[in-house]
């Protein structure tokens, strides 16, 4: 992928990073149970790789932020760790496994499972030290956003693979 | 970049400011009304703001207010749903799965207001300057990272490209969703796997869609030329008085609105 179409595939994110919290917020409860944001984050780190992960990662929530108001600036640190940690590790995994299969879900697997080891790291010792317990730990990263870990599951391998029918990611690069 | 309006010729002091320092007030006077959107009155100083600055911009705000009227049926959408779904331990109102609560309603307005206000405050940005100059103003305030050495360019690209995508996907967004909601399409009460199932329909349409504009994008750049290297022409700014005195004036409104916020 040129680092122009990487640029683009970033932008295109971070714009969807501003407008799916809006579509998710429409349903109340919807932005806690489908933690919209991330979607656009993984799908960024799989298809453009790391660094531009890592970028819509960092700039996503606080250009929703900047745009909407959305996430608070309490929560705005916390998520920005999350999914920074998200693109990274997303990127990171798709480079490591290529083109094997199930490599997508493999990638999103790790990367959602670090993201959340780091974030609630990152809430016990730096954003709430002393407040996050195991037991909150699980409720918060895992029990409440169920629904968001499901469709992420569902949502990402198959619009990777409507990207790849449709040429925009070239299949020997996976 | 066409946020919701375009980019306006004049020689107000908006119009004179220089790149870094419109974006950098812009920012400071965005972050301010965010916090202030928390309560009625706050609201209200942040409407006062932005009709001060469209009066310092020479930009007629009735054009800026046109310009939401397109998003009315998005902006009704959010506010009866979440006037009329959100839990609420006081309901006014309660029939069938329907539940009016004023706690619902006041969500609501809040959050509309918010979209609101940023939507005025950033279509004045792009009423009064150019993209480029937009893109510029970024580029400068973040060339210090350029000492870590990131490619703070390439990032200020993305970020006004970024935001040039905004206002089209949100419309695309929408249509999404309304032709969804006209077939029938609802986030189902059942089990967890159903309940997120249900918006895969209202999803995948979208992403794909803007794949699509970035793929056409990147197609037209390339056939005029960017490759997204280095080494860029680049425009010299020249800072004046008046751009110290937007900057400071933003800088002392969000102190005052970080120091008197328990107040608003």
């Amino acid at each position: 992928m040129s680092i122009l179409k990487r640029s683009l595939t970033c932008a295109v994110c971070l714009a969807l990073c501003v407008v799916l919290p809006m579509v998710f917020h429409a349903i109340p409860q919807g932005g806690v149970l489908f933690s919209p944001m991330h979607l656009p984050v993984l799908l960024c780190g799989i298809v453009s790789g790391w660094c531009t992960g890592l970028l819509c990662g960092i700039a996503g929530p606080l250009l929703s932020f900047l745009f909407t108001g959305m996430p608070g600036i309490p929560m705005l640190p916390q998520m920005i760790t999350e999914l920074a940690c998200y693109g990274l590790f997303s990127g990171l995994m798709m480079a490591l496994l290529g083109n094997k299969k199930g490599g997508v879900l493999i990638s999103l697997l790790v990367a959602m499972a670090i993201g959340r080891v780091i974030a609630g790291l990152a809430r016990a010792f730096i954003f709430t030290p002393g407040a996050m317990t195991f037991p909150l730990w699980i409720a918060s990263y895992f029990v409440s956003c169920l629904p968001a870990i499901v469709m992420q599951l569902v949502l990402i391998p198959l619009i990777y693979a409507a990207l790849k029918k449709t040429g925009f990611i070239s299949k020997e690069l996976g | 970049m066409n946020m919701l309006g375009a980019y306006q010729k004049g020689t107000s002091v908006l119009h004179r400011l220089s790149p870094s320092a419109l974006v950098a007030s812009y920012l400071l006077f965005l972050i301010s009304i965010i916090l202030l959107s928390t309560r009625v009155i706050g609201i209200g100083i942040s409407l006062l703001l932005v009709i001060l600055l469209y009066r310092t911009g020479g930009i007629k705000l009735k054009g800026a207010f046109k310009s939401l009227w397109k998003f009315r049926v998005f902006i009704v959408t959010v506010f009866l749903l979440n006037a009329c779904f959100q839990p609420s331990g006081s309901p006014l109102f309660t029939w069938w799965f329907v539940t009016i609560s004023l706690d619902g309603a006041m969500i609501g307005l809040r959050m509309i207001a918010t979209v609101v206000l940023v939507t005025l405050l950033s279509t004045l940005l792009t009423s009064v300057a150019t993209p480029v100059a937009i893109t510029d103003g970024l580029k400068s305030l973040l060339h210090p990272l350029s000492y870590l050495h990131l490619k703070t360019d390439e990032v200020a690209t993305v970020i006004s490209l970024a935001i040039t995508m905004i206002p089209v996907l949100a419309r695309e967004s929408r249509l999404i969703l309304l032709s969804s909601l006209s077939r029938g399409a609802a986030v189902k009460d059942g089990k967890l796997r159903e309940k997120a199932l249900s918006f895969v329909p209202m999803v995948l349409p979208l992403f794909l869609a803007a794949f699509r504009k970035a793929d056409e994008l990147s197609l037209a750049m390339e056939a005029r030329g960017y490759s997204g290297e280095r080494n860029r022409t680049k425009r010299k700014s020249h800072y004046s008085k008046s751009d110290a005195c937007a900057v400071m004036i933003s800088i002392l409104f969000s102190i005052s609105v970080i120091t008197l916020k328990g107040v608003f």
